[in-house]
């Protein structure tokens, strides 16, 4: 069976150490138990600034709050001083009574009156999807009489990349660039609301091709002066994903295998012969490889940004050069990204048995919804952790169910190995599933519960459970990093808010 | 010789024997198929002609475009011999990897389609996949075109069929060791089918770039299942190498052979000797290697800049550089702030240059400043002294950092001069007005 091991950070490592503590932690409640570690979002934080400070360039970064309803992620976010980007009213109420001012926060994605009008009175940087959503605003300030203009960016749908026919991609985002035109006769037109820039999400996979779309907005930016327009704001969004494996090459290969099995009819080792969005097409070849490899393959964090920085031209200069002699600031806003290796995953194994074609099925007290599977396929190996030190190890494949009435019902599609044949009671741990996975998809069918949630911290030598409401990162003694992080700072609020305007 | 049209020189390229002093191999002779003597520079000549050949009175007649998913040489190729014969012609790819690849395109006039690459946040809507992509394209517009599917259209392994490995033939009457690389895996299919028609017991090798490797045309083996041609028990073994070993391959043969070859057959070149000195032994009969040299090297200059930037050193070309100050130097550089520059102003008259780039300058400047590049004040320093030397100098940048770094260059080639401390922005800050000359195009 191939093994697709996960990258596990030591306090991670160490925290699995500690079986029996997890496996009273467990006890808590009925379902899976989620337990997040916010202090890592400390060392994702720092990967960024660290990457950015190298490019040289002014920035600011807003936690997205989609990739998590954890108010401790929320309040590890303050405690660390940097915004908070909210994708609905409902989010936004979450980030002001975790304690940050609307002066914090940029407001983003597809927007309802009611969150406007929220965004509006607490001042709120808004990133406006549509020109009709400009329209909005201004009505709505009218109505709630407020007197200061409303700063926002305006996202696009696409960007062009200079000197390429590139085709674009679809997006339900976003400006269309056709209305361009509008959009700066509308700026001429409204002193309600002060452009003061563009957002685009850079989520390319290839790096060149980020590079370019930058450029590209940095050639909007330009035109938007010649419009007579002040904008200070270069907003290239969020998707920057972290790798997740030890080692990629294993994904590559055990695609690879599914290929070669795919393409002479064998069996994939995976339920119903899933293969990853992978099918043959009409002569019998692999089709969507690419889309596979890429789930569990990315480019390094560091990288992306260095050449998305360094290459372009611009008016004579690099995109980076081009942004510092201009004085413009970079906003971003990871998600995922600052959640990397800040969570992991407990459930119960409540029996094995034997399914129809005499595979091993390892039922769990859980579903597909407790690891956001629809969303994004979970394919990393899984960690049994005994509830008794058995002495004989050996090893048993199988397939982690769950406990639903849908036949789809599998948190993983692949058959895993274990490192021995679990009892009911031993714990299945998946590792890294803080962002998205743990309740981007917290549905509750059957009424069953959406699994409970408790922070871990550690500290010299051993660990504090907090409780996942109340945890207050500003209490904690421990401050990781603190000194360390003195010399890797982003721009303040203030001055970043100065710039703006 | 006088050729009456230029499909004529289609295929028959040379072999070259590569010297016993480059192979260190003591039983085995080593021939490269010059494949990029071909008209249009590459191996993918033979299959352009040989999928097109057969079509080219009804394309001409229906006035069918020509459709094909190609990012290289196959476009090159099609590209040429399509316009050359009126026919219209679109290419389908992913990203076009290699700029000097695209710019030959673009003079070509080529129509090229990029699609738009993989999300970093999947979306299993979004195209990607070009074959499929270029079919369906093909499939919605029958009347309007001809698709020549490269990964599927058996002209490709035929091609070389009959002609490559053919004239291999002729020429060695019969070889031991074939290797070429795989893409489509045309060249090493159809080649390696007639070669092992004369002697069965021909082995023949095919290169990959290692997962992580993209080697210009070619593939990683986990890529191969996409094609159409592609048989793992055809070849004796695949072989996969790294972008490294390509440059290092393609170096050995640019610089000692004389073979103006690119990374691609660089790589074959390196796999295909390391393999062969395994095979090295006394034998009746010395042996014989036939090796693709699939295109040229000076598409790929943008490859070796990546993969060996030492290769093309920038410093050599300039005799005095900012780049060669030192921390020290340019710690100690002297500033002005705001008020003093000022103050200055009121009695004399520096010479204020701004080295922000020209948009930068014109959306807010210090009334009164040149702008100069710091690439190019660079450049005029190196080519002389261009400045009155009894005028103090004032370089201005944003933040007043970058400036920093000139103001002691300009010192050390005996200017007075300053950089303003902070920059525009303490400028901007002192609530000075910054002149802003940016045409506004609704005014």
């Amino acid at each position: 069976m191939s093994s697709i091991s996960p990258l596990i950070s030591e306090d991670i490592q160490s925290l699995l150490r500690e079986a029996s503590l997890l496996h009273e932690a467990k006890k808590l409640g009925s379902g899976p138990l989620h337990i997040l570690l916010p202090s890592g979002m400390n060392r994702n934080l720092r990967d960024f600034r660290r990457a950015l400070i190298g490019a040289n360039v002014d920035h600011y970064l807003y936690f997205a709050h989609k990739a998590t309803k954890s108010k401790a992620f929320l309040n590890q976010a303050l405690r660390l001083g940097i915004g908070i980007d909210v994708a609905s009213r409902e989010e936004l109420c979450s980030s002001l009574s975790s304690g940050f001012t609307g002066l914090d926060t940029e407001c983003t994605g597809i927007k309802s009156d009611s969150f406007l009008q929220l965004a509006i009175l607490h001042e709120c940087l808004i990133v406006a999807d549509s020109i009709s959503e400009l329209k909005r605003i201004v009505s709505l300030k009218k109505k709630l009489e407020r007197t200061r203009p409303i700063p926002v960016i305006v996202r696009l749908a696409v960007v062009n990349i200079p000197g390429r026919s590139l085709q674009s991609r679809l997006s339900k985002f976003g400006v269309p660039l056709e209305e361009l035109s509008h959009l700066f006769q509308f700026f001429e037109e409204h002193a309600d609301v002060v452009f003061t820039g563009f957002h685009l999400h850079t989520d390319e996979r290839e790096v060149d091709i980020r590079a370019g779309q930058l450029e590209g907005l940095l050639h909007l930016m330009m035109d938007a002066f010649r419009e007579g327009l002040n904008p200070q704001i270069v907003n290239i969004g969020g998707g920057f994903r972290r790798q997740q494996l030890a080692d990629p090459s294993q994904w590559i290969q055990y695609i690879g295998e599914l290929e070669e099995a795919l393409v002479h009819g064998k069996a994939l080792g995976t339920w119903k012969n899933f293969a990853y969005d992978m099918r043959l097409n009409d002569s019998g070849k692999v089709q969507g490889r690419a889309q596979a490899i890429a789930k569990c393959t990315v480019p390094s964090l560091e990288n992306v940004i260095e050449e998305m920085f360094h290459q372009g031209d611009v008016d004579g200069r690099s995109n980076g050069d081009f942004i510092r002699d201009n004085g413009f600031t970079i906003v971003l806003e990871p998600g995922q990204a600052l959640l990397e290796q800040c969570g992991i995953s407990l459930f119960s194994v409540v029996e094995v048995k034997k399914s129809q074609d005499s595979e091993d099925m390892v039922v769990l007290d859980g579903s597909m919804y407790n690891l956001s599977v629809s969303m994004r396929e979970y394919v990393m190996d899984p960690i049994l952790i005994p509830s008794k030190n058995e002495s004989q190890e050996s090893e048993f494949d199988c397939y982690l169910v769950g406990s639903l009435c849908r036949e789809e019902d599998f948190l993983m599609k692949r058959k895993v190995t274990l490192k021995s044949r679990p009892n009911p009671g031993d714990l299945i741990c998946f590792v890294n599933t803080a962002a998205y996975r743990i309740d981007f998809e917290d549905a509750s069918p059957h009424q069953k519960t959406t699994g409970r949630k408790i922070v871990a911290v550690p500290s010299s030598a051993k660990w504090s459970f907090y409780d996942e409401e109340t945890y207050n990162a500003f209490d904690v003694a421990d401050r990781p990093n603190n000194t360390e992080d003195a010399d890797i700072q982003s721009l303040t609020r203030s001055d970043f808010l100065k710039g703006m305007m | 010789m006088i050729v009456d049209s230029i499909e004529e020189l289609i295929g028959n390229t040379p072999l070259l024997k590569v010297s016993e002093e480059i192979t260190q191999l003591s039983n085995i002779d080593v021939y490269l198929k010059l494949e990029y003597y071909n008209p249009f520079g590459s191996v993918k000549d033979r299959v352009a002609w040989g999928m097109l050949r057969p079509h080219l009175a009804e394309l001409v007649e229906k006035k069918k475009t020509v459709l094909e998913s190609s990012s290289g040489n196959t476009a090159k190729a099609l590209t040429s011999l399509c316009l050359k014969n009126n026919i219209d012609f679109e290419t389908v790819t992913n990203r076009i990897k290699y700029p000097e690849i695209r710019g030959v395109l673009q003079v070509l006039g080529a129509q090229v389609e990029e699609l738009p690459g993989l999300s970093d946040c999947p979306n299993p809507l979004d195209p990607n996949d070009a074959i499929q992509y270029s079919r369906n394209k093909a499939s919605q517009d029958p009347d309007k075109y001809h698709l020549t599917d490269q990964y599927f259209n058996e002209q490709n392994p035929n091609a070389h069929y009959e002609t490559t490995g053919k004239e291999i033939i002729e020429d060695l009457q019969s070889v031991d060791y074939f290797f070429g690389f795989l893409g489509t895996c045309g060249s090493t299919i159809g080649t390696g089918k007639y070669l092992r028609e004369i002697n069965p017991d021909t082995s023949v090798f095919g290169i990959v770039g290692k997962a992580g490797h993209a080697i210009p045309g070619g593939r990683t083996l986990e890529e191969l299942w996409e094609v159409g041609f592609f048989d793992k028990d055809f070849y004796t073994d695949i072989i996969g190498g790294t972008t490294t070993e390509a440059v290092d391959g393609a170096l050995l043969l640019n610089r000692k052979c004389g073979v103006l070859c690119g990374p691609t057959t660089g790589l074959i070149f390196k796999k295909a000797l390391e393999k062969l000195k395994a095979l090295d032994e006394p034998a009746q009969l010395r042996k014989k290697a036939v090796l693709i040299a699939c295109d040229r090297m000076e598409p790929y200059l943008s490859f070796f800049k990546k993969h060996q930037p030492d290769i093309f050193d920038k410093r050599a070309s300039k005799k005095v550089s900012v780049d060669t100050m030192t921390d020290d130097e340019i710690n100690q550089s002297s500033e002005l702030d705001v008020s003093e520059l000022i103050e200055l102003r009121k009695n004399a008259e520096p010479l204020l240059i701004d080295i922000r780039g020209h948009f930068a300058f014109s959306t807010g400047h210090i009334p009164g400043s040149l702008n100069i590049l710091d690439d190019y004040l660079n450049q005029m320093i190196d080519s002389g002294n261009v400045f009155p030397i009894d005028k103090k100098i004032i370089v201005i940048c944003r933040v007043g950092d970058i400036s920093k770094k000139y103001a002691a260059f300009l010192e050390k080639q005996g200017y007075q001069a300053y950089s303003l401390k902070d920059g525009i922005q303490a400028y901007k800050e002192s609530e000075n007005e910054l002149v802003r000359t940016i045409k506004n195009v609704r005014k």
